[in-house]
């Protein structure tokens, strides 16, 4: 009846915002390697979009359970619409807070002294674009693979950081930027997390089966 | 067999066998006005009128002048029944005069006939000075028949569902076109079921009749409202009374007899074919 | 932006002795639908029927306070109560068609207000309204057949054809689903969706899962008191009144 269109509506808004959050993450971690001088500012003008949209999507989904009792599928989806809602905006943070790094790292070029951060950085934009992909066409088995990426982020994390341990003790001058280094990489590892999140409630969501906590599925 | 199947075979063999008791009454009724009267029965008895001091010849101006008084009493008692149900069922303010009415029509239904006859009398006859006439003895049995199609009226105006009242006005119709376009071609079958036994009870009537509207023997058909008639049920009772021939006199009372109560059969099935076809076509 | 097509000032209502309307205030907004919810004997329906006088029919029926379609009081003296009642529709809980044919159903509103003169317009005014109710396909080849031939749910489209078919400006829907199937069910409540565009509706239900489906505003009622009235989706998240929530989550009622 009514239902169908309401959840047309919550997903398109939930991808609307889930685009944004993609183009924060991507656009701040380049800040990395392209000089931007506008990073804060044109970060922040996504994120009080991203956080007007939270609420609108949050205010949405509640209304949509209390005036159609949803059942099944489409319930399913409005609650895994609400997680996720939640996940992105905190992806959008870790977006402001890598860019907030960026900008002390800036004219610094630190960076280059750690190419795994360059991997790192592209297996969680990877991640991040397949589990949204994964949610768009409803796939179970695009999102269990981005499940299995993230020990692969892990990984890089914890390498990232015994690479920072030897720099800093080579170089403890360069502390401050080490250390922002580092909170970038875990910044990454955090949108790994947030990503497998994601996939893991369109996993419930696509199919009805509940895959968190689990070590493989 | 166990004693509730006892007693329910019991009953219905009773209640069968007195079902028979009552068809078996009927049917000695008949056979014994047939083994009565039966010889007279003739096409020239319907057709002509008496001759030879009533000892010979039909029934002709009875039957006609029966005919004439019950469809009087109809044209006067129906109008004047159905809208006086309507007015109680629909309209009825003050109650005081709701109730005055209602305690009238069920004293007039309860009032012997012969009652009515000498009313008519005294007042259609004397003092309006309509003399002895159909005019006179119609009206009486209109005042007869008026209860009965008032109550039976009700009646029928009372099981037509409420909710075609309530979604009549709803949609902005006034009392009365809710009574004239819903409430009463609804009840109309169940009217005309009441007025149908009606007309079979008024033309059997003789009391009512005796002293407003009959006379022993008139020369021809009545060609007007102030002659007086001829009628069935006091033909009986006059042949049977006042005969001065009662070889030849009886068994054409019996004779009578027999069309007067085979007329009256006819519209009682008539009244329970109409009321069959209705609750057939009728779906709720 | 309150924009109310009929509403209700300090309305009181007496059955007899008995109060059964306390104080009522009420905006029903134009063109949106309001739904009526309340438990059991609260008044809503009581409500429902004092704006189109269906009340006056009830003995010894007292009414103090204003009720105004548009700008007219429609209790004021010397109103046209027919006229009213043809603005303001009515379809009842249980189908209650004419033993009449379908066309005659439609077309009797219209009939008894001598509105259409010749017959092809009203021949053309009763199609228009069955189909709006979403009944003209299912009619179109037998408008002459009687209306009781129709099943429940085919039924009560017929009452909406025929209270639409004078072109109310306000249709008060008494609980129209609750003698039917859940197909009919769904059926009507969507064509309530639909309708709204072009008729204020207010209904009367029992079934607060239906408010939430269908209505924007919602009025709760309790003990012959108007307790909360606002946007249904508000009052189904966050009620202003504890009463209001204690029926929602099913304390009573």
């Amino acid at each position: 009846m009514m239902i169908p269109y309401k959840i047309l509506e919550l997903k398109k808004l939930l991808m609307a915002e889930a685009s944004l959050v993609e183009k924060m993450v991507a656009m701040s971690i380049d800040g990395l390697y392209k000089a931007n001088g506008n990073l804060m500012k044109e970060v922040g003008v996504f994120e009080t979009r991203v956080n007007s949209l939270e609420l609108e999507i949050e205010s949405k989904c509640t209304a949509a359970i209390a005036l159609h009792q949803p059942e099944a599928r489409d319930l399913r989806l409005i609650l895994m619409i609400y997680k996720i809602n939640n996940d992105l905006e905190r992806l959008g943070d870790q977006a402001v807070n890598i860019a907030e790094s960026v900008v002390h790292l800036k004219g610094h070029p630190a960076v280059s002294e750690l190419p795994e951060l360059a991997a790192m950085k592209n297996a969680s934009l990877a991640m991040l674009g397949n589990s949204l992909d994964a949610f768009a066409r409803e796939d179970a088995e695009l999102a269990g693979k981005v499940c299995h990426m993230d020990n692969t982020v892990d990984d890089f994390n914890r390498e990232i950081y015994r690479h920072l341990v030897e720099l800093l003790k080579a170089d403890p001058g360069q502390a401050a930027d080490y250390l922002h280094l580092l909170r970038i990489a875990k910044n990454l590892e955090r949108i790994g997390d947030l990503s497998t999140n994601i996939a893991e409630n369109t996993v419930y969501f696509a199919e009805g089966r509940v895959i968190k906590h689990h070590a493989e599925d | 067999m166990k004693p509730r199947q006892t007693l329910n075979l019991a009953a219905t063999l009773l209640l069968g066998s007195l079902l028979l008791v009552t068809a078996l009454f009927l049917l000695l009724f008949l056979i014994r006005m047939f083994s009565l009267g039966g010889s007279v029965l003739s096409w020239e008895f319907l057709t002509t009128g008496p001759r030879n001091a009533m000892t010979q010849g039909g029934i002709l101006p009875a039957l006609v002048g029966t005919l004439l008084l019950t469809a009087l009493a109809m044209l006067v008692a129906l109008p004047l029944g159905v809208l006086t149900a309507v007015w109680l069922t629909n309209y009825g303010r003050p109650a005081w005069l709701v109730r005055l009415l209602r305690i009238a029509i069920n004293t007039l239904a309860g009032t012997p006939s012969i009652i009515f006859g000498l009313f008519g009398m005294a007042l259609f006859v004397n003092f309006l000075g309509w003399e002895v006439s159909l005019l006179s003895g119609g009206m009486t049995l209109a005042i007869l028949a008026l209860p009965v199609i008032v109550n039976n009226t009700e009646e029928a105006i009372r099981t037509v569902p409420p909710e075609f009242r309530d979604a009549s006005l709803a949609l902005g119709a006034t009392t009365r076109q809710t009574i004239t376009r819903v409430i009463l071609p609804t009840a109309l079958p169940n009217i005309l079921t009441g007025a149908i036994i009606s007309v079979g009870r008024v033309a059997g009537e003789t009391a009512p009749i005796m002293f407003t509207a009959t006379t022993f023997f008139a020369k021809g058909l009545p060609s007007g409202l102030r002659d007086d008639v001829m009628a069935l049920p006091y033909h009986i009772y006059a042949l049977m009374t006042e005969g001065t021939h009662p070889a030849a006199q009886v068994p054409i009372a019996y004779g009578t007899a027999l069309v007067l109560l085979l007329m009256v059969l006819v519209i009682s099935s008539v009244a329970i074919f109409v009321r069959y076809s209705i609750r057939r076509k009728r779906q709720w | 932006m309150v924009n109310p097509q009929i509403q209700a000032f300090g309305l009181n209502l007496w059955f007899g002795k008995n109060q059964v309307l306390n104080d009522i205030d009420l905006s029903v907004h134009t063109n949106k639908v309001t739904a009526m919810i309340g438990p059991s004997g609260c008044g809503k329906s009581t409500l429902l029927r004092c704006f189109n006088r269906m009340n006056d029919l009830i003995p010894e029926t007292r009414i103090t306070g204003k009720v105004t379609l548009g700008d007219r009081d429609i209790y004021a003296p010397g109103t046209d109560v027919t006229g009213i009642r043809s603005q303001v529709g009515m379809v009842f809980q249980k189908p209650n068609p004419f033993p009449k044919s379908i066309f005659n159903n439609v077309a009797y509103g219209l009939q008894v207000q001598d509105a259409v003169k010749n017959r092809s317009e009203l021949a053309d005014r009763v199609e228009a309204s069955l189909q709006a109710a979403w009944l003209w396909d299912e009619v179109k080849n037998r408008l002459h057949s009687s209306a009781m031939s129709l099943s429940g749910g085919q039924q009560q489209r017929l009452c909406m054809a025929r209270a639409l078919a004078t072109s109310p400006l306000v249709l008060l829907l008494d609980e129209p689903t609750s003698a039917l199937d859940p197909q009919s069910t769904a059926k009507i409540e969507e064509l309530c969706l639909e309708l709204k565009n072009s008729v204020t509706i207010l209904i009367v239900t029992h079934n607060v899962a239906q408010a939430g489906r269908i209505s924007e505003y919602t009025a709760f009622m309790y003990l012959g008191e108007l307790v909360e009235f606002g946007t249904t989706e508000k009052m189904f998240t966050v009620p202003a009144d504890k009463r209001t929530e204690a029926y929602l989550t099913g304390v009573f009622g």
